[in-house]
């Protein structure tokens, strides 16, 4: 669906680059979690993906189309929920009016849906709307457009804790085997329990390219106040109360949650290990 | 979907453009409505009669003509501010359109659909300020002015030529400076109207000193030496206007070019 082969970015003016030989598959259903650091190059890859940026060497296909040419018929199958995002100052009906005839599979009742879980209004003024609110309105669009691809860069910034968890909850709802959804955030909480697949970045590449069942099947995360249990676990961290501890998951070992942020750590101390999963 | 060129998408993609800007538009052409009525009344005030050479008042209605010509080149400055900075960049890349139907509409909003706005405007300030002063509107005076002086002018019964041609001159320079902001706002589009009247003005300042100066002598002695008699003054005339026009048109195609290679994030737009 989504083929990312030997791409190398860097920004104009400058010879360092930001993504430089990344090689990646995005294959149709899921939700993908594009996690990283600060300045690892998550939007940026996120641009290449949608066809804002053209890579300088390798190339970003899309169903075998190239996206830096973005094709009308590319653009109605991707959508891109920005960080920063710009709606003009009209009323949610017209924007919709004016919006939905560029993407064919747009579905009203589904985006009064999205909007009720939000807890918006459908009769609301985009003008008049916080910045939390604008990107509730702004991704319930975006899930009603029906893309194949939906990216979303830092989608849960600028939402309050109620929001987050109605984000998670309208992301999951709108979730079809067809359709794959990229997220890119630094703000790994937010995902736990949403993801299907995790894909950790550095600025070299993929740390880690994994399915959460995958991650699920051969670790366990586990939060102990017993210092005794750090012995001979993969990776530890002491947190106010305890540690955190990642382990492999042994036979009879009940299944746990995967903790992103115990991951993205380890991904980094251990990459060995990340990439054998 | 298909990806040829659509009209029924640039349809689409300037009745959402006019809709999403609707507020800003209307204070643009408020702003040149108001500036153009301001100059009509100033002009009213001092003269009356247009077929005065001496008075103040022809000077004055050549303003409103510099005030025309001015408000197309803001247009055409405006034509790519869709694009000014990073989220707008994105909402408008991002549309599911080809680069040539978001060009055209463009080009049609600010520099077709602009153009009749700005000649509308100045119809309107001339006809409402006509109407306060009991005078017949400008454009009519004007008109009737024109047609009685190109009358007396019979250089061998070309008088129509020659009226065809400054026609085709006036159009043709302003569509070249039209062209020539809207390239620039296709390479800068945050505040282009500035930037690219700098990079004119430096231009017109340091190009003279680039041209070799025994190139510039040749020059100055071909034309003193060239028998006119034997030129067709009126092959040279419109050849002369044809080049505006041709020149026009690379301008446009060259903002194209740019428009058609943008990215997020480049050069000129480090936004």
């Amino acid at each position: 669906m989504l083929n990312l082969e030997h791409v190398s970015y860097s920004y104009p003016g400058s010879f360092k680059p930001v993504v430089s030989d990344f090689s990646m598959e995005i294959r149709p259903g899921g939700i993908y979690g594009l996690l990283g650091a600060n300045g690892s190059g998550k939007s940026t890859l996120l641009y290449l993906m949608s066809g804002l940026l053209r890579p300088a060497s390798g190339s970003v296909t899309f169903n075998g189309q190239e996206t830096f040419k973005r094709l009308p018929s590319t653009l109605t199958d991707v959508f891109l929920v920005p960080e920063e995002i710009d709606l003009p100052a009209v009323k949610l009906d017209k924007y919709v009016a004016l919006n939905a005839p560029f993407y064919e599979n747009f579905n009203r009742d589904e985006m009064n849906r999205y909007l009720e879980h939000f807890r918006l209004d459908p009769d609301i003024h985009l003008g008049r709307l916080s910045m939390g609110q604008r990107k509730k309105a702004f991704v319930a669009f975006a899930l009603a457009c029906n893309t194949s691809l939906l990216l979303m860069d830092e989608p849960t910034n600028g939402l309050d804790i109620p929001g987050k968890a109605e984000f998670r909850r309208t992301i999951v709802s709108a979730m079809r085997d067809d359709r794959t959804i990229i997220i890119s955030t630094h703000q790994v909480r937010d995902l736990e329990r949403v993801l299907d697949h995790v894909a950790i970045i550095d600025k070299n590449g993929v740390v880690l390219n994994a399915s959460i069942a995958a991650i699920q099947e051969r670790l366990v995360f586990r939060f102990t106040t017993d210092p005794e249990e750090i012995n001979g676990a993969l990776w530890s961290m002491p947190v106010p109360g305890g540690y955190n501890v990642v382990r492999f998951r042994g036979e009879g070992v009940e299944e746990t949650d995967v903790n992103l942020e115990s991951l993205f750590e380890l991904s980094f101390s251990n990459p060995q290990l990340t990439n054998a999963l | 979907m298909i990806d040829k060129f659509s009209w029924s998408r640039v349809w689409f993609l300037i009745r959402r453009y006019f809709n999403e800007n609707f507020r800003q538009l209307s204070m643009t052409i408020g702003v040149i409505f108001g500036i153009m009525l301001f100059f009509a009344i100033t002009i009213n005030k001092s003269c009356s009669d247009f077929a005065d050479f001496s008075s103040v008042g022809f000077g004055l209605w050549l303003i409103l003509f510099a005030i025309i010509g001015f408000s197309l080149t803001v247009s055409g400055s405006l034509t790519f501010s869709s694009t000014a900075t990073k989220p707008k960049r994105i909402v408008a890349m991002m549309v599911p359109a080809s680069k040539a139907e978001k060009f055209v509409s463009l080009l049609l909003i600010y520099n077709c659909f602009g153009t009749l706005t700005i000649v509308l405007c100045a119809f309107l300030a001339d006809a409402l300020t006509s109407l306060m002063f009991l005078h017949s509107p400008f454009f009519v005076q004007f008109f009737s002015f024109f047609s009685e002086v190109m009358g007396k002018i019979k250089v061998e019964d070309y008088g129509l030529e020659i009226f065809f041609a400054i026609i085709s001159l006036v159009c043709g320079s302003l569509i070249c400076s039209m062209a020539t902001y809207t390239l620039g706002s296709s390479l800068w589009p945050k505040k282009s109207f500035l930037k690219t009247f700098c990079v004119m003005f430096a231009i017109q300042v340091f190009l003279p000193l680039f041209i070799p100066t025994d190139l510039a002598m040749r020059l100055i002695h071909w034309i003193a030496e060239t028998n006119f008699d034997n030129v067709n003054i009126h092959l040279l005339a419109w050849g002369g206007i044809a080049l505006i026009y041709i020149f026009s048109g690379l301008l446009y195609w060259l903002a194209w070019r740019r428009y058609r290679s943008t990215q997020l994030i480049q050069k000129f737009m480090m936004d």
